[in-house]
């Protein structure tokens, strides 16, 4: 019988995948050091909420509703009386699209678990632990309550951070002065470094923003956003198929 | 803000809510689950995986340049300076919360000397 390669050799052979109390654990250690990093964003954005005029419960239960941190803000950036509804509900679900895949990538990991299990973890699925499970995944393990364990830590330290934040908010007059206007193109610009999959990348994410400075130049309201997603992703669909 | 805005972050919650959710039911009806791959369904990753970034890039330019009514060359300057390091850290450890950090650290102490 020939050898199995190395990265297989130490897999669990068991292909049924469980839900356990300890594979939680386990997604919560892991998640810890992040939620430790998210905590500090959830400040910040704690306090930029309240300067958009949420209150703290406001913003904390966003957090908790939503747990989407690109998501929620976005919505901050378009915060205004009276709220935009539909722009914002439509910008907030162009922003997560990336779920879509993220969701779909989990499903091999999540064959004959409860409707239950399932609806739980995707409610705590984000970017990081998404990251984390499928990498211990990769590695064998079918242990699916790994990524609802990290997701309540991170979801936790969110939440609680944002409500820290906002109470804070009233006290930070001047939100530029202290760089806290600069929050959301540093968070824009660490996601985007994120998915940066090559020079593939560079056509559409150019196409994206100039569409979206000409039209924020030139069209009222937030169409730049929806414009320059689209534009940005039919040239990338284009190059790929040219 | 207003009364409205527990049922608006409700509506907000559950759109997010069903991104992550509805591929993940339909995969496994489909029967994405039998195989051990990790591959999206082609069509879905020939135009979803631009649009996120697409639109990232869209938010990112305009949260950049200049709002109306902003003197024009001294928010250009501390943006630029601020963008230095906020890029390089961004680049080098692609960690979310110190890029995060970083980035207001240095806008703060570029508008503080701008």
């Amino acid at each position: 019988m020939p050898a199995k390669p190395d990265h297989l050799e130490n897999r669990p052979t068991d292909d049924t995948v469980t839900f356990t109390l300890d594979g939680a654990l386990r997604g919560a250690r892991s998640c810890a050091p992040i939620a430790a990093s998210g905590f500090a964003i959830g400040l910040v954005f704690g306090v930029l909420a309240r300067q958009a005029g949420l209150g703290a419960a406001e913003a904390a239960m966003m957090s908790a509703l939503v747990f989407a941190g690109a998501a929620q803000f976005v919505v901050l950036g378009l915060w205004a009386a009276p709220a935009p509804v539909a722009t914002v509900v439509l910008a907030t679900l162009i922003v997560n699209l990336r779920h879509l895949l993220m969701g779909a990538a989990l499903a091999p990991h999540f064959k004959g678990l409860s409707r239950l299990k399932a609806y739980g973890s995707a409610f705590f699925m984000a970017d990081e632990n998404w990251a984390l499970a499928m990498g211990e995944f990769g590695k064998g393990h079918r242990d699916a309550a790994f990524l609802i364990g990290g997701g309540v830590v991170m979801c936790a330290s969110w939440t609680t951070s944002t409500l820290i934040g906002g109470s804070l908010g009233n006290a930070v007059s001047d939100p530029a002065r202290w760089g806290l206007d600069f929050a959301f193109t540093a968070m824009f610009l660490a996601l985007l470094c994120g998915m940066w999959r090559g020079r593939r990348d560079i056509l559409p994410w150019i196409v994206a923003a100039a569409v979206a400075v000409a039209a924020e130049m030139w069209l009222p309201g937030q169409w730049y956003i929806l414009l320059g997603g689209l534009a940005g992703s039919l040239a990338g669909v284009a190059r790929r198929a040219a | 803000m207003s009364n409205d805005s527990p049922l608006f972050f409700v509506l907000i919650g559950l759109g997010v809510y069903l991104t992550r959710l509805v591929p993940l039911l339909l995969a496994l009806r489909r029967g994405a689950g039998d195989g051990e791959t990790d591959e999206t369904p082609g069509a879905m990753d020939g135009w979803l995986g631009f649009v996120g970034p697409s639109v990232i890039a869209a938010l990112l330019v305009t949260a950049v340049l200049p709002q109306p009514g902003q003197a024009l060359w001294p928010d250009l300057a501390r943006t630029g300076v601020a963008l230095l390091p906020t890029v390089a850290v961004a680049v080098g450890f692609k960690n979310l919360g110190l890029t995060v950090l970083v980035g207001i650290f240095s806008y703060g102490l570029a508008s503080a000397v701008i």
